[in-house]
């Protein structure tokens, strides 16, 4: 009974076995895509033939419903079949796992930044207008499409340009989301890999690459980006990753020696050596796993840090340049009208809000979730 | 051939205050096949020793003195390249830990870790290499090992802990184990099963083992032979039986005296006074002259040496193999020579 439940709505047998958490979530996945993909089903049959990001949203939206689908089935098949024990997941993470779950606002965060990265993936299904539509420019255009505040048709308003302030918050997603992702994920392969070796081999490499990072981490990080930026300007999105990540990699570099430090001290590294294995080999094969966890909690901050600051950077107009949109960017655009056209700034400042939020709550909550002290994760 | 021949072992190490000798000037044999227990207190240098045989003293191989030799099946392993090194840890010679709630990788499976040391030392890989973790599992006595390989270490008791240690050391089929006070954290019961475990599957296969704890019950279970290490020199050394029967050095008695047995329920425990002295700074002399109860002036200043002592039964001397060996003491009250105690 309750699987064929599952076929039609994924996520309902699990609620209803008051899995509440696992069972909202995927049934608000499964309701949602297809609610997505049923009200713009002219746009999912065009996008077949479109650009890349059409294709991207499509497979996202097929991987979606698929997924929720599929999982929901096996999970409830594994939970009749393997009743009175736990079929799978048991290992080392499991404990982390529970203790992050039990902070709610850590679930939270979560949630908001797996829906935020959920919706860029699927923006061009959700936006309602084009991005660079100036609906008051085009021939035969409306002029009292400018400057219009909140309403049903643009539900965020219409910025000077009578472009829809929703659908830019959307495509600006794009950038914002994804040059926190990519800059965190290179500075902490940077950063991380300089780290180990560093408080691996110690010594001389240890003193050069120690000193590297007083350097960068004294100057201020703003100052350096746009040190940086400037140089290349106008920076292209790969300029400003980059130079968001060589501000952050110091950081992760010192997290990570730290760790190596105390773990190549443990037990487990002596037996490992005397069982004959490399030093790279236990380094990077039983060492570095073991600093995963903190490092994770590093790199959700950073995401959020890298936001604000690419943010700062568009704000005073040396962010990405050419036709893209990010959020700091829209709010840059906004400020000469704060004070009367409010919702041309507010509402790409509220999203900055959003994510660089949710980032902190979910690297606090793993933070907590990691801290054997706290005898795993109080909630705030 | 003897197994393991240790000539005039130096390890000394840089400390804050000085140069540590910690291991200063040890001689040991071992047979193949034959089991040899090191005994002495923390702080006597019997880890450094077990470590400075794999070339692992902590500081790094340059810490073994120039002088000393250890040879291997007649191979010096002191000043041999990284590379050759670390083919013989844990394929020659393999090695077991105090401590087996650290001494796993906290993040990785039990079978995995089993399985990088098969995957090193053997070429067994894939499906092989993965029925040659259960068959290891399964002979160091892990139920169920097909299912429990996917477990992680934590989920496992100290004793399970020890054992998938020592399946660890036996994927690269040692010629020699050397187990560093195997039994040191466990419960007692688990004591005997892990000795139990170490001593037939030395049997079995036909390994060396080198057996260091700081207990002379544990060693005297298991080993033929006994080596007493005190302040990183041998003090005394000989046949289990015959140094339990009749220790010649005071040393060797105190130790004796410091545990209780099932026995002899009335004699009273005799602690050795004082600890081991900083390896900074031995005492001159004999090292152990100032906690000994039977010092004489001679012992504040010059060192005696290990002299063999007479066979305490000559007729018996035929039957003293190669894995045995003679006796032999480090003390003035045995005499100029050593042998007349």
């Amino acid at each position: 009974m309750g699987r064929w439940i599952g076929l039609v709505l994924p996520g309902l047998p699990q609620l209803l076995r008051r899995e509440a958490f696992k069972g909202t979530s995927v049934l608000l996945l499964w309701l949602g895509l297809l609610v997505v993909g049923l009200t713009r089903f002219d746009r999912v049959t065009a996008a077949f033939d479109g650009g890349l990001h059409d294709r991207v949203a499509l497979l996202t939206l097929f991987i979606g419903l698929i997924g929720a689908w599929w999982w929901s089935f096996r999970d409830d098949r594994s939970h009749r079949i393997g009743r009175g024990e736990v079929p799978y997941g048991s290992g080392a993470g499991q404990g982390v796992w529970e203790a992050f779950r039990r902070n709610r606002m850590a679930v939270l965060g979560l949630g908001i930044i797996l829906t935020l990265y959920l919706v860029m993936l699927l923006t061009p299904f959700l936006a309602p207008f084009e991005p660079e539509l100036r609906e008051a420019y085009q021939p035969g255009g409306d002029a009292s499409r400018i400057l219009n505040p909140p309403s049903v048709r643009n539900i965020m308003g219409t910025d000077q340009y009578s472009q829809d302030v929703f659908s830019r918050i959307l495509y600006g997603a794009r950038i914002s989301l994804s040059i926190g992702l990519l800059a965190v994920g290179i500075s902490v392969t940077l950063g991380g890999l300089l780290g180990a070796i560093a408080g691996y081999l110690g010594g001389r490499i240890d003193w050069v690459i120690m000193r590297a990072v007083d350097v960068v981490m004294a100057f201020p990080k703003l100052v350096l980006i746009i040190v940086i930026v400037a140089v290349f300007f106008p920076a292209s999105l790969f300029v400003i990753v980059v130079a968001l990540a060589f501000t952050q990699w110091p950081f992760m570099a010192r997290m990570v020696r730290g760790e190596i430090l105390s773990l190549k001290e443990r037990e487990f590294t002596e037996a490992a050596r005397a069982l004959g294995f490399s030093r790279r080999r236990i380094l990077f094969r039983h060492l570095l796993p073991n600093a995963v966890g903190p490092l994770t909690v590093v790199a959700a901050l950073g995401i959020g840090n890298a936001i604000v600051l690419e943010a700062g950077l568009s704000f005073l107009g040396l962010g990405v340049q050419g036709g893209h949109t990010s959020w700091g960017k829209m709010v840059f655009e906004g400020r000469d009208f704060l004070l009367d056209e409010w919702w041309i700034a507010t509402f790409p400042g509220l999203a900055i809000v959003l994510a660089v939020l949710a980032f902190n709550l979910v690297g606090d909550g793993l933070r907590d979730a990691l801290d054997p002290r706290q005898g795993g994760g109080a909630g705030p | 051939m003897s197994l393991l021949e240790i000539r005039n072992l130096r390890t000394h190490l840089a400390v804050p205050g000085g140069i540590a000798r910690a291991v200063d000037g040890v001689d040991l044999d071992l047979g193949e096949g034959g089991t040899v227990g090191v005994v002495g207190e923390s702080g006597s240098g019997k880890t450094l020793l077990a470590l400075s045989i794999l070339g692992l003293p902590p500081g790094g191989p340059d810490q073994i003195i120039d002088g000393s030799s250890i040879r291997y099946r007649g191979e010096e392993l002191v000043g041999v390249g990284n590379k050759r090194l670390r083919e013989i840890r844990g394929g020659e010679i393999a090695m077991i830990f105090q401590e087996p709630m650290t001494s796993l990788n906290p993040v990785f499976t039990v079978g995995d870790q089993v399985r990088e040391s098969v995957g090193l030392h053997t070429s067994l890989r894939g499906r092989a290499g993965k029925e040659e973790v259960v068959r290891l599992l399964g002979e160091v006595g892990i139920p169920d090992p097909s299912a429990r390989m996917r477990d992680y270490p934590h989920q496992f008791s100290g004793g399970m802990r020890q054992r998938v240690m020592i399946a660890m050391a036996l994927a690269g089929k040692p010629s020699l184990l050397i187990a560093d006070e195997p039994t040191t954290a466990l419960d007692v019961t688990i004591e005997a099963q892990i000795l139990d475990l170490i001593k037939e599957t030395q049997t079995r296969l036909g390994m060396g083992l080198l057996l260091i704890s700081h207990d002379l019950r544990t060693v005297s279970k298991v080993c033929e032979r006994l080596v007493v290490l005190y302040a990183g020199r041998v003090v005394e050394s000989g046949p289990t039986a015959e140094v339990l029967a009749s220790p010649k050095h005071p040393y060797t008695r105190g130790l004796m005296g410091s545990r209780l047995s099932m026995d002899d329920r009335r004699k009273s425990l005799r602690p050795i006074p004082g600890e081991v002295p900083e390896a900074t700074s031995w005492p001159r002399g004999c090292r152990f002259h100032p906690r000994c109860g039977e010092m004489i002036p001679r012992c504040r200043t010059r060192e005696p040496d290990l002299l063999p002592l007479e066979a305490a039964a000559p007729d018996s001397g035929g039957a003293v193999g190669p894995t045995t060996g003679v006796r032999k003491a480090r003390c003035w009250l045995l005499g100029e020579t050593g042998g007349g105690a």
